[in-house]
């Protein structure tokens, strides 16, 4: 039970909604709801005006435009888990949308409440940061666009002004040759928030020398974080078992995961984002040789 | 009379529909939450955020003053009675050590004080501004450090006392303590070719019903007190609530009503007591219902257990000596402290019955933490996880297959055990014979499901990165306590030929109003269907201990058919006069009475001609019944498991389980229980645990971070009913609710050495645990953080608790301890000799 009580606002224009941002500090915007009302009935949020934005046209989209995905803020998770067209270009969404919730919380839960709820383990996080999504944002100033990595500032707390509020998620298309992949790990199959996540694109994976690897890793700092570092190390290279060890002894050197984690604990994820980074290079067929 | 045994069975053995089935599937059955009072209070409970500490003063002046407000009760409100919660027999062997409300709280959740307003806000309001000034005390956060000398003493009130004579020293923290020693362990373990030592550690869960704690209470026209209540057992709850409210008997009422599960955690009496106090007081209806938080935190969990085990074979796999040492911490209060401990020497020591050294010895400790209760398995899951996983050790060691090992060492029927004697619920056992034992071809049966001979082949197929492993346990639990609970019905007949039946058995979902009416319509040749079966309340229905220690079908199913019979012979009586022929002379089936010559009257006729017409009488019957036995039921549990080489996961993959349960009454419903009780199992080997903090708090106090396994994590399972007949029950019914949550933590944790070679002794084997162990890591121990990096990650996700937590899980709990394959046979107390005293560390001899 909800113990607090609200005002329920549903704007049919991105002005209006912005407008009742503005006017009302104590408010919040609800999509899916499946954090904001577990976080009312908990008591740990009080808001006194509820927006709810999904009766903006245009919101619920997923359209392909000018090389680019656009996902709509109140697209649910279970219709980006069964678009073939998004499994095909972003296979690593699709992953993570496989594993995100339960069914009843996808068909619920939408990609813009996932990014604006900014947890260290979203399901979104790996997956947008590899492949350079950008924020489409609509405030008192009207739209302007942030790049997923200057989205999230801390956990629950993201780089949005006062009025503003996610109206789009727009994703750049990549070769045919280019491939990437979500892994994640929890404690039980049936519904459980990630105790790490990895997110691995490696574009053109058989010219070496060209070759560019983007990482990003999931629950193991504040925000979800790209690897630069690693990257950089990885890109361009063969990749071979030595190269791998100095992977996973960066992981062990530069991650500090929280270590009050209830799901696992830093030594413990650590280790296991080596070794899923590990498994993804060699599914891609990029490791070459025998480990030691 | 006679009693014609019949050849064929109509009713029983046949999985009738379940006759609340669709009111439940419809969303029409009712539960406590759903009677809907006028003019009800809502009762909130203050939960003590220390987890020892004395209350000095409680000022409720503001919180009076909040509209809607209408009473508060603290310790100094009412009067203040020793009792258990435990809804056992009485006398209780539970020691009486808890008050309703008291001025020293005990563990972080232990009741402060109670609020009844109008609204719930109103009440969450009066709890927040309500000031409490507590003296803190040192908390005892494990059961070793609860044993050391010196350590602070947590029931240090002079009231606190057991009622029955079994040994109880509050002032060292013991609840309970029992010993006992068949045969010379020396020359035993002497004999041996082997012998292996090794110790295990069980850990804290919940029982997560689905309907939390729950109870309504209101007086009547003539000031009775009834308690409409989401309980396993009514009738105690009637018992132990006069007795706090020093109230006679008669003038408490308790109605149960649709029950969402209990699983052991509602034999106890938690809510109902809080609730009729503020009935009293307010002379309103007043309800209170747990938070799920609350449910996790301040109701009942899994007492968890630390077992030494030593065993010793020969060469030829005979067993020649078993030892078995227990810790049990019962937290902050004693509630079934001293019978799950027996329960873990009773339910599983008889299993290797040709062994004549065996010693136990129990202690169960108070500590500053959650308490213990009764939970499905009821000391026997925590036992035959030690007990199974050294059986594979040593059949390792020895070389030899596991399912031999124990072909060549299990019991059998017919034969008895010394333990069933020694080890009873608070006064000595009884001793038996085994009647019904389907446990060979149990393993037979199994062998061929499971294929255990292809296993090689099996394993060869793991997918990448995944090794595979098998592994297996056998398991024996009880029906009933015997000569301690009894179970009664009554019946009467319908002009309609229909029957009421009214038990006192505790239907909480498991199924056993449907049951019991199957075992009357076999009796009276008519179909579940002419019954209205009622269950419970101690105003109508007769009395019954309740739904717990796996008796209903076997020990209430024997009241029903007893109390089915009268009515029967009753029914015949006059359907002989009907026809003219004597009533030894006629059968009843399909809902007839006929005679040699074909002639036949309807139960209906019979039944309006009893009413109305002649010889006017009602039909009707009531009966008991207690049994002198406690029959096991028998299983096999065979497991494979893929364990994640990057991960450390283990997954089941596939899960046999064969039964021996007597006969089915109602087969859907039998293997209902049996794949309920396995999923149970395998979520608590895998995942299920408390995490508490330095404080002892415990910090995953919800489903977002208390993970249990739901139907997306179920493996491929198969369930195999074994039927035999077992004499003493009802239509050669035995138990089937308890025993198979059991088998998970063995089987699995067999598999997971079989696939990996890590031995996990240390539950739950979590991902991390078994990696670890797979790097040769001191694996399970969380590191400490340093401290620089200690605010580095939150998440909001998790409740605001959480980030109080810089424990890193490394608080109290044993779920940060070494689950390595070393043998730690140095612990305190714990090596070879006994201790001077239980397992308390050697000290200069007191006076018991």
């Amino acid at each position: 039970m909800i113990m607090s009580s609200f005002d329920y606002l549903k704007p049919s224009s991105l002005e209006e909604a912005s407008k009742l941002l503005l006017e009302n500090k104590n408010s919040r915007i609800l999509a899916g709801g499946t954090d904001l009302l577990i976080r009312m009935r908990g008591g740990e949020v009080k808001p006194e005006k509820v927006i709810d934005i999904k009766n903006i046209a245009g919101l619920h989209e997923i359209t392909w435009e000018d090389g680019r995905l656009v996902l709509g803020a109140a697209v649910t998770w279970t219709r980006i888990k069964e678009d073939a067209k998004i499994a095909e270009h972003f296979p690593a969404l699709t992953q993570a949308s496989a594993e995100f919730g339960c069914y009843d919380v996808r068909n619920r839960a939408t990609i813009g409440g996932n990014i604006a709820n900014a947890a260290p383990g979203s399901e979104c996080g790996s997956p947008l940061l590899i492949y350079n999504a950008d924020v489409i944002v609509y405030g008192p100033s009207g739209e302007r666009s942030i790049p997923i990595d200057q989205v999230w500032l801390a956990p629950g707390r993201t780089n949005l002004a006062e009025g503003e509020f996610i109206t789009k998620v727009s994703i750049p298309l990549y070769p045919a040759s280019t491939k990437s992949a979500y892994r994640r790990i929890s404690r039980v199959e049936g519904q459980d928030l990630a105790t790490c996540a990895i997110a691995v694109m490696i574009s053109n994976p058989e010219e070496i020398a060209a070759r560019e690897v983007r990482i990003a890793l999931s629950a193991v700092s504040k925000t979800p974080m790209r690897a630069a570092e690693l990257e950089s190390f990885l890109s361009g290279k063969a990749i071979d078992g030595e190269t791998i060890n100095f992977c996973k002894s960066w992981m062990h050197r530069n991650l500090y995961p929280r270590a009050s984690s209830l799901r696992g604990t830093p030594e413990y994820k650590k280790i296991v984002l080596g070794n899923l980074l590990e498994d993804i290079l060699r599914e891609f067929g990029v490791l070459a040789g025998e480990l030691i | 009379m006679a009693v014609k045994i019949k050849d064929e069975l109509n009713v029983v053995g046949k999985s009738v529909l379940k006759v609340d089935g669709l009111s439940l599937a419809c969303g029409k059955a009712k539960f406590v939450d759903d009677y809907e009072l006028p003019e009800c209070l809502v009762c909130k409970v203050m939960a003590s955020p220390f987890a020892h500490a004395r209350i000095k003063k409680i000022d409720k002046t503001r919180a009076l003053q909040i509209p809607g407000v209408v009473e508060i009760i603290t310790h100094e409100d009412i009067p203040r009675v020793p009792h258990t919660t435990a809804g056992q027999g009485y006398p209780e062997p539970s020691p009486y050590d808890t008050f309703t409300l008291d001025n020293k709280v005990r563990y972080v959740g232990d009741r402060v004080l109670a609020v009844a307003a109008e609204t719930e806000e109103a009440a969450l309001e009066a709890l927040r501004v309500i000031e409490v000034e507590y003296e803190e005390l040192e908390p005892v956060l494990s059961a070793r450090d609860s044993m050391k000398e010196g350590a602070p003493v947590i029931h240090d009130e002079p009231e606190a006392h057991v009622i029955i004579p079994v040994p109880y020293e509050p002032e060292r923290n013991l609840a309970a303590h029992v010993d006992f020693k068949i045969g010379d362990m020396e020359k035993g373990f002497a004999e041996a070719d082997v012998v292996l030592e090794k110790e295990y550690e069980t850990q804290y869960a919940q029982h997560c019903p689905m309907e939390p704690h729950i109870a309504a209470t209101w007086l009547d026209e003539n000031n009775r007190l009834v308690i409409l209540t989401s309980t396993q057992v009514p009738f105690h709850v009637r018992r132990i609530v006069a007795e706090r409210l020093q109230m006679p008997i008669g003038k408490v009422r308790v109605i149960k009503p649709r029950i969402g599960g209990g699983f052991g955690t509602k034999q106890e009496v938690l809510v109902e007591d809080v609730c009729a106090f503020l009935t009293l007081k307010t002379k309103r209806p007043v309800k209170y219902e747990m938070t799920r938080a609350e449910e996790f935190i301040s109701s009942r969990t899994r007492h968890p257990q630390i077992l030494n085990m030593k065993v010793g074979a020969k060469k030829d796999g005979t067993l020649t000596a078993i030892s078995m040492k227990i810790i049990m911490n019962t937290g902050a209060y004693g509630s079934h402290a001293l019978t799950v401990m027996c329960n873990s020497g009773s339910k599983i020591l008889p299993m290797y019955n040709k062994v004549m050294n065996v010693d136990f010895c129990g202690d169960t400790v108070y500590t500053n933490m959650p308490v213990g209760g009764a939970y499905r398995g009821y000391g026997a899951t925590q036992g035959a996880f030690a007990m199974e996983v050294i059986m594979d050790e040593i059949a390792r060691e020895l070389n030899m297959d596991p399912v031999e090992f124990r072909k060549i060492n299990h019991i059998r029927s017919g034969e008895g055990s010394p333990v069933f004697a020694a080890l009873g619920e608070g006064k000595a056992g009884v001793e038996q014979k085994i009647g019904s034992c389907g446990l060979d071809r149990c393993i037979e049966r199994a062998l061929e499901e499971f294929d255990w001979e292809g296993r090689e082949e099996r394993r060869k197929l793991a997918p990448p990165g995944k090794k595979r492993g098998f592994g297996m346990c056998i398991l024996m639990q009880g029906s009933s306590i015997p000569e301690i609970d009894m179970g009664a019905a009554s019946m009467k007949i319908n002009e309609d030929g229909s029957f009421n039946l009214l038990v006192g058995a505790t239907d909480l979902g498991t199924g056993s109003d449907t049951v019991l009416a199957q075992v009357a319509a076999e009796v009276l040749g008519i179909s579940v269907d002419d019954f209205i079966v009622y269950s419970s309340d101690t105003d109508m229905t007769p009395f019954d201990v309740g739904a717990y220690a796996s008796s209903t079908t076997y020990l209430s199913g024997y009241a029903v058919k007893n109390c089915a019979e009268k009515v029967k012979m009753q029914i015949l009586k006059a359907a002989g006069d009907m026809l003219g022929v004597d009533p030894y002379d006629l059968t009843i089936e399909n809902k007839k009475v006929t005679d040699m010559n074909g002639n036949s009257v309807t139960i209906a006729e019979v039944a309006r001609r009893a009413l109305y017409e002649r010889d006017q009488h009602q039909i009707g019957a009531m009966a008991s019944h207690i049994t002198h036995k406690s029959p096991p039921p028998f299983a096999a549990h065979f497991v494979e498991v893929d364990v994640d080489e990057n991960t450390g996961f283990a997954e089941v993959k596939k899960y046999v389980c064969t039964i021996d349960c007597g006969t089915a009454i109602n087969p859907k419903l039998a293997e209902g229980q049996c794949e309920g009780a396995i999923l149970n199992g395998i979520s608590y080997a895998l995942t299920e645990e408390y995490i508490f903090n330095k404080k002892g708090r415990m910090m995953n106090a919800d489903f977002g971070s208390y993970k249990i396994f739901n139907t997306a994590d179920l493996p491929e399972m198969k369930v195999i009913l074994v039927p035999t007949y077992e004499e003493t029950g009802p239509y050669g019914a035995k138990s089937v609710s308890e025993i198979n949550i059991n088998g998970a933590l063995p089987a699995i944790s067999n598999a997971i050495f079989d696939a990996v070679g890590v031995r996990l002794r240390t539950a739950p084997f979590t991902g991390e645990k078994i990696l670890m162990g797979m790097l040769g890591k001191n694996n399970g121990d969380p590191q400490v953080k340093p401290e620089e990096e200690a605010a580095a990650e939150e998440v909001p996700e998790e409740n605001n608790a959480a980030e109080e937590n810089n424990s890193n899980g490394n608080g109290v709990n044993n779920n940060n301890k070494n689950n390595g394959s070393e043998n730690r046979k140095d612990k305190e107390g714990l090596s070879g000799e006994p201790a001077s005293y239980g397992n308390y560390p050697a000290k200069k001899k007191k006076k018991r």
